[in-house]
């Protein structure tokens, strides 16, 4: 069916483009987020890094300033010293003393990392041993010479020229320092707007991927949903073509139906007819005919009969076809013992013996289950008419998600290899004379429990008997049953 | 030649060899100077009613009518409602006598309280047989109320 075949290739075409655009979404928002997320660590380690760096700078700086400090404030305090004399001025000289080693190996370490300001230190190092001894020299020569010799010390050292290299040599680094400060100020500045550029285009790329998303599933839900509505079309109209039919089956049922009950009625008059006045042509003027003549008439009257038997149970049969099933739980036992009683109270004269087991509900209609027994079990009284005691046994026995009902005789029995015709419509196994009927039992028995899911089958042997099996499904398998069919 | 207004027994039948074979039967057990013959419902009615084409007939119903139910102008259903919706007629008992045993035209006979339902069987001794018997049943061994 085309409407049909194009709406499931729609419907897988709307799968795939669905699928792989999400996959697609969610895997660049995932990289997107995980970009975000290591750009954010990177921008703040250098964040820290920076910071650090400052620091690390401020520090070489803040020791640069205390040593140059420390060595002016020995310088001045020498000064002082020389001026007055008094020893008590000479504290921050000794401190100086003590604490340009400290101070220059604190240099040292701070700027191990740069050859350059390594360099520096040395020339520090130089510069301010330098200086130092000049003091001391200087405060020798005063404690010999008083003032004069200082002076002199003073004007022909040099301390001057070596308070200049000290102070060069720390500016130098001082420059070097705040040079690296600003180099390293500008990348950090610079990495920063780089970082925000990367950050504003992944928010960008975020926001088209949103919008792309949100365009997709919205198409995506649209197509879904006239993909639904065309299902629900189709269905609406499959219910209605189902409903449809079902009303012509109803139809074509009842037209059976009426057609059944005309049959019987119109096909019996005449019937009765023709057995009627052979009767009385028998009756009335039998004495005028020879044994032949009423020998004729007494086989017109049984072909009526024969007929009029056969009306009846083709009716019956096409009955078994059309009617609804009941669906029921049937207590079996009480079933068979009803038709049991029956079949006993029609055929007093025999000595019948019927042997009932108990017998496992079945789920069907109990109307339906109720003809079966009533044909098995007439057959086998039928069958059994020859024999002194009749034995009819029925029982049961439970197998593999069915029960498997049977009525055993003693009787006529038929041969196994024409078993295969033994269901079927009008096929009879005996000759007329040797037993009545028309052949329709055993096939109603198979139509109403193939309606019911389950089968027939016998086994008997020449004048030894028959056992009629059929069997039912267990556990309410009312999908394995059939409602009622045209045939 | 049945006097009108003796009649114990009103058959309905509409088909002729139905009819001459109950006819044959009754008459020979010497219940056939009681019957009376009509082929269709309207018929049925007319005698019943003493109207139409029986109006100069005296009132006096039947003992019992046998009825089938497949008529031509007033089907048989019809004229068994009639006979039960009149006072005057409606103890009568009436016994269908049809050749279909379809359950839908017993449930509906007996709605409209007929007394038997019986199915014309085929073979001939039993159709004979059960007319007679009926016929025993109804004006001989049955009761009823004194008109």
């Amino acid at each position: 069916m085309r409407k049909g075949g194009s709406g499931f290739m729609l419907k897988n075409k709307i799968k795939w483009s669905a699928e792989r655009l999400l996959q697609l979404g969610v895997g660049l928002a995932l990289l997107i987020l995980a970009g975000v997320g290591l750009l954010a660590y990177r921008s703040t380690e250098s964040l820290i890094d920076n910071s650090h760096l400052v620091a690390h700078t401020q520090e070489v700086l803040a020791e640069l300033k205390t040593t140059l400090s420390r060595v002016a404030a020995g310088e001045s305090s020498q000064r002082g010293y020389l001026l007055t004399g008094d020893a008590s001025y000479l504290g921050p000289y000794h401190l100086a003393v003590q604490e340009v080693g400290n101070h220059l190996n604190s240099l040292r370490t701070l700027t191990a990392d740069n050859p350059r300001q390594q360099a520096r230190v040395v020339g520090l190092d130089a510069a301010l041993k330098t200086r130092m001894d000049l003091l001391e020299r200087c405060i020798k020569q005063y404690e010999i010479g008083g003032i004069p010799a200082a002076q002199h010390f003073l004007l022909t050292s040099g301390g001057k020229q070596a308070m200049e290299n000290v102070t060069q040599q720390v500016g130098a680094m001082e420059a070097e320092e705040r040079n690296l400060l600003a180099i390293r100020t500008r990348d950090a500045e610079s990495s920063a707007h780089s970082t925000v550029a990367v950050y504003l285009t992944l928010l960008a790329l975020g926001f088209l991927l949103l919008l792309a998303l949100y365009t997709g599933t919205r198409r995506h839900i649209a197509q879904r949903t006239q993909a639904e509505a065309t299902v629900r079309a189709l269905n609406n109209s499959l219910e209605q073509r189902v409903a449809e039919r079902t009303a012509q089956l109803q139809v074509a049922n009842k037209e059976l139906e009426a057609f059944s009950y005309s049959v019987s009625h119109d096909l019996r008059a005449p019937l009765r007819a023709v057995s009627g006045f052979s009767s009385a042509v028998l009756e009335d003027y039998g004495d005028k005919l020879d044994a032949e003549g009423r020998r004729y008439l007494d086989l017109i009257g049984k072909g009526a009969q024969d007929m009029g038997r056969l009306i009846d149970d083709l009716l019956s049969f096409s009955r078994m076809n059309r009617l609804q099933m009941e669906h029921s739980t049937v207590d079996m036992t009480a079933l068979t013992r009803g038709v049991v009683a029956e079949l006993s109270r029609a055929n007093e004269k025999r000595h019948i013996e019927f042997d009932l087991s108990d017998l496992p509900p079945a789920t069907g209609d109990s109307a339906m289950l109720r003809q079966v027994f009533v044909n098995l079990l007439s057959n086998a009284v039928k069958f059994t008419a020859t024999r002194e005691a009749a034995c009819i046994k029925i029982g049961s026995r439970a197998e593999a998600g069915e029960n498997v009902y049977l009525v055993a005789d003693n009787g006529a029995g038929f041969d196994m290899r024409h078993a295969n015709k033994l269901f079927g419509v009008f096929q009879r196994l005996h000759s007329a004379s040797e037993f009545d009927g028309t052949g329709v039992g055993l096939a109603i028995v198979q139509r109403i429990v193939h309606r019911h899911g389950g089968r027939v089958w016998a086994e008997g042997q020449v004048d030894h008997g028959a056992t009629f099996y059929f069997s039912l499904p267990t556990g309410g398998a009312s999908t394995k049953m059939v409602e009622g069919a045209i045939q | 030649m049945t006097d009108m207004d003796s009649i114990e027994i009103l058959l309905v039948e509409d088909n002729p060899n139905d009819a001459e074979l109950a006819l044959r039967a009754l008459r020979k057990n010497n219940l056939a100077n009681k019957v009376f013959t009509v082929h269709d419902g309207q018929q049925a009615l007319d005698f019943l009613f003493c109207q139409g084409i029986y109006e100069g007939r005296k009132n006096g119903s039947p003992k019992v009518i046998f009825l089938d139910l497949k008529l031509p102008k007033v089907d048989g259903l019809e004229v068994l409602r009639a006979i039960r919706s009149d006072e005057h007629t409606r103890h009568i008992p009436v016994v269908v006598l049809t050749s279909s045993q379809e359950e839908q035209d017993i449930v509906a006979t007996y709605e409209l309280g007929v007394n038997s339902f019986i199915v014309k069987p085929i073979d001939f001794n039993n159709f004979m047989k059960a007319i007679v018997e009926l016929g025993f049943y109804w004006l001989v061994l049955n009761k009823q109320p004194q008109e």
